[in-house]
């Protein structure tokens, strides 16, 4: 075995043990450290803390004479491409939306902004363009609102709702 | 985000009731998201220091706000 061979055996082995060890809160804070460049991964990798909850957009029509269709769902995820794990641009305009729904919770803890102030936010802007435009209107509907809804749960999940806009005209 | 059933979509009446009594529901899970910076994130003033907004249409909330901002 030449001694480049040793060397570079001797370097994967001691990153391997060194993520062994960096998956233990223990050794983190030392490891972390000296981890600048981040190439001792974590388990986790991404999702320190996995989302439990999926978000749903749902949209009603009010009438002039203010009778309220029911809720419909806004699609926002297209049926996944044959090939969609090596190409899949669709993917940006659900992961957008999902960013929007995530902005519009986090504004509504802003003492600057606070829920009068919403409708005038890019994310609240951005939802109530695609909710428009993904749901065609009810005939002789005048108004619309959307609603962003929060499930938790498999079998039986349940719902939450965590933000109601206003109406709007169509 | 995914579709709801049509079982779902008609119960959601009383969910939506819910969020007007207790209007900070689901608050606690605020700590999982990961906000990342692009389209969907927010600065402050963001809103042009605009409020109100019902019964607007989309492209008045847009023009009163590029109206703000211009005047900024």
């Amino acid at each position: 075995m030449s001694l480049v061979a040793i060397l570079l055996y001797t370097i994967v082995t001691l990153w391997l043990v060194i993520t062994v060890f960096a998956q233990h809160p223990r050794f983190q804070p030392f490891i972390n450290a000296f981890n600048a460049l981040h190439i001792i991964p974590r388990w986790t990798f991404f999702a320190p803390n996995p989302g439990i909850r999926d978000y749903h957009l749902v949209i009603r029509d009010r009438y002039s004479d203010g009778r309220l269709t029911g809720w419909k769902s806004v699609p926002v995820y297209s049926p996944r491409p044959r090939f969609g794990y090596l190409w899949n641009p669709q993917k940006r305009s659900s992961k957008i939306m999902n960013d929007a729904v995530q902005a519009i919770k986090l504004l509504l803890k802003r003492e600057n902004i606070n829920t009068d102030g919403i409708p005038f936010t890019v994310p609240y802007l951005l939802l109530l363009h695609y909710a428009a435009h993904a749901v065609p209107p009810e005939p002789d509907a005048m108004e619309f609102q959307f609603a962003i809804i929060e499930s938790s749960g498999h079998n039986e999940r349940k719902l939450e709702c965590s933000f109601l806009s206003s109406f709007h005209g169509r | 985000m995914t579709a709801l059933t049509e079982m779902e979509l008609a119960a959601l009446d009383p969910v939506i009731e819910a969020r007007k009594m207790t209007f900070d529901v689901s608050d606690k899970y605020e700590n999982i998201v990961i906000p990342i910076g692009n389209a969907g994130e927010s600065q402050p003033g963001d809103n042009a220091g605009l409020t109100g907004g019902e019964g607007l249409s989309l492209d008045a909330l847009m023009r009163l706000r590029q109206s703000a901002l211009n005047q900024q």
